[in-house]
């Protein structure tokens, strides 16, 4: 049984912390100086999302298939949840073939520090949904 | 004689040229019996490679019968049957010892104009072959002419990617086209202890081939070849990749389907295409990309005894024998891929 249960979920907890990272103080330029098309594979529950760094939006679904994208990740969504979450080590995912990556590297490289200013974020949008079921995950 | 003349861009045909003479007393001269076109041949063709697109005997790939030798030449005998390698060098001279054909002084390449050292190919009916004692390669008995003429270049090129490679027992090799040259990749990386082979293509035809030999095909028309790669790799990509195309193109996807720290091997002709990743996207990946010229004089023996031991069929690749008369045809079948490998006949 998957943590997030369909597209719904992923793109309320895991979409929104995309949302969130386009204004908060510690993340917001370092998005917008990035840039990127950032498309996500997630399988079980089986979605994709495109996060677009240059017009700040968030697509989860049907609509973002055909997007195009700079860098593509491809994950199981039990890991995606798992790394906002501080619990999944990225580059040590990419080297076991938890994570699939297409394109430059170097630019998602980048990114991966600000995740640790929306770890905190993303425990309290599933804390004020009243999801302490998501919260207890294991390693 | 007859030989196959590029008389300009496009323009392949075949002429009546002067016999080849000795020139210098380590010189043998060949009747050619057997020579094949390669994708190099193409490049010329299209006027892709510097200073061969015109006025050159084509031919790289040719095996025969010694006609003649030069007063130097100790070891090979009139009458008996030889390939060439493709490449000539002198054997004494410090990139010789190197066992590195492209540092000789005297290198040169038949058929591929004043840039490789202006010698006549051996799309003909003879051929000179300097340096004959090193350059010429005894047929073992029991070989067919055909698998042999494949040591002249295209197999030697894969036993030489595989080999500078380092292709370690149980490791995933992908190559990136699955022309002549890829099939031979296929073939060869079990020898090596590759684990699998998964080659990558977008004529489903060549596929096919390159199946029947034992490769997981990636139809790059139909699929991403990252996801075919990384389906069957665990999501990490090819441990070797050998880029067999010889297009930028061709090489971003090998580059993209070799895993972390991986090494891509570049076979196919590049003249002047651009590396597609940066240097630091390449650091950060830990790619080792090399360039690899095939090293028929420094594998002959094993490839030989490979081939005299039924291990290496080399010459299954063929898919066309045609009299030398016909070299233009033969061009336009191996042009349009309607020919896999084509095999030229003076007899």
């Amino acid at each position: 049984m998957p943590y997030l249960k369909d597209e719904a979920e992923i793109d309320k907890y895991i979409g929104e912390i995309f949302r969130r990272s386009f204004v908060h103080p510690d993340t917001e330029a370092r998005v917008k100086k990035a840039g990127l098309r950032m498309r996500v594979d997630y399988a079980e529950p089986d979605t994709v999302m495109m996060v677009d760094m240059q017009d700040l939006t968030v697509v989860v679904g049907s609509d973002a298939e055909d997007l195009e994208w700079d860098v593509a990740l491809a994950m199981q969504a039990d890991d995606g949840h798992k790394f906002w979450l501080g619990k999944l080590n990225f580059t040590v995912a990419m080297t076991k073939g938890k994570i699939r990556t297409k394109g430059p590297v170097a630019e998602l490289l980048k990114l991966l520090p600000m995740a640790k200013y929306l770890f905190a974020q993303y425990q309290e949008i599933l804390a004020e949904d009243g999801r302490d079921d998501l919260l207890a995950v294991q390693r | 004689m007859r030989a196959v003349l590029l008389h300009g861009v496009d323009d392949v045909r075949v002429v009546d040229a002067p016999m080849p003479e000795i020139e210098e007393p380590t010189d043998a001269i060949l009747r050619v019996t057997h020579s094949a076109i390669c994708g190099t041949d193409l490049h010329c063709m299209h006027g892709a490679i510097p200073a061969a697109d015109s006025d050159i005997v084509l031919g790289h790939e040719f095996a025969g019968v010694v006609e003649l030798v030069g007063d130097g030449v100790r070891d090979i005998e009139v009458g008996e049957e030889y390939v060439a390698s493709m490449f000539v060098g002198c054997g004494t001279c410090a990139g010789c010892l190197r066992q590195e054909s492209r540092s000789c002084m005297y290198f040169g390449m038949f058929g591929m104009g004043p840039a490789w050292g202006d010698l006549q190919g051996g799309q003909a009916d003879y051929v000179r072959v300097p340096f004959a004692d090193r350059t010429l390669i005894e047929k073992p008995s029991g070989v067919d002419v055909t698998d042999l003429l494949m040591v002249s270049d295209i197999l030697s090129t894969a036993w030489t990617a595989l080999t500078n490679s380092n292709v370690r027992p149980g490791e995933s090799v992908a190559v990136v086209g699955a022309g002549p040259v890829g099939q031979l990749m296929v073939m060869c990386a079990p020898l090596f202890g590759a684990s699998q082979v998964i080659s990558i293509d977008l004529d489903a035809n060549r596929l096919a081939s390159a199946a029947e030999l034992g490769a997981i095909a990636v139809n790059a028309a139909e699929v991403d070849p990252r996801d075919g790669v990384f389906d069957v790799t665990n999501n990490q990509g090819a441990d070797v990749t050998v880029e067999a195309v010889g297009n930028a193109a061709a090489l971003e996807t090998a580059l993209g389907v070799t895993r972390m720290a991986g090494r891509v091997a570049q076979v196919g002709t590049l003249v002047d295409a651009h590396m597609p990743w940066t240097a630091g996207e390449m650091f950060l990946r830990s790619i080792s990309w090399s360039p690899i010229l095939g090293e028929p004089l420094l594998h002959a023996e094993a490839l030989s005894k490979l081939l005299a031991a039924g291990r290496l069929k080399p010459g299954s690749v063929v898919s066309h024998e045609i009299g030398i008369e016909d070299a233009a045809h033969a061009y336009e079948l191996f042009d349009s891929r309607e020919a896999n490998k084509v095999v030229l006949t003076t007899e």
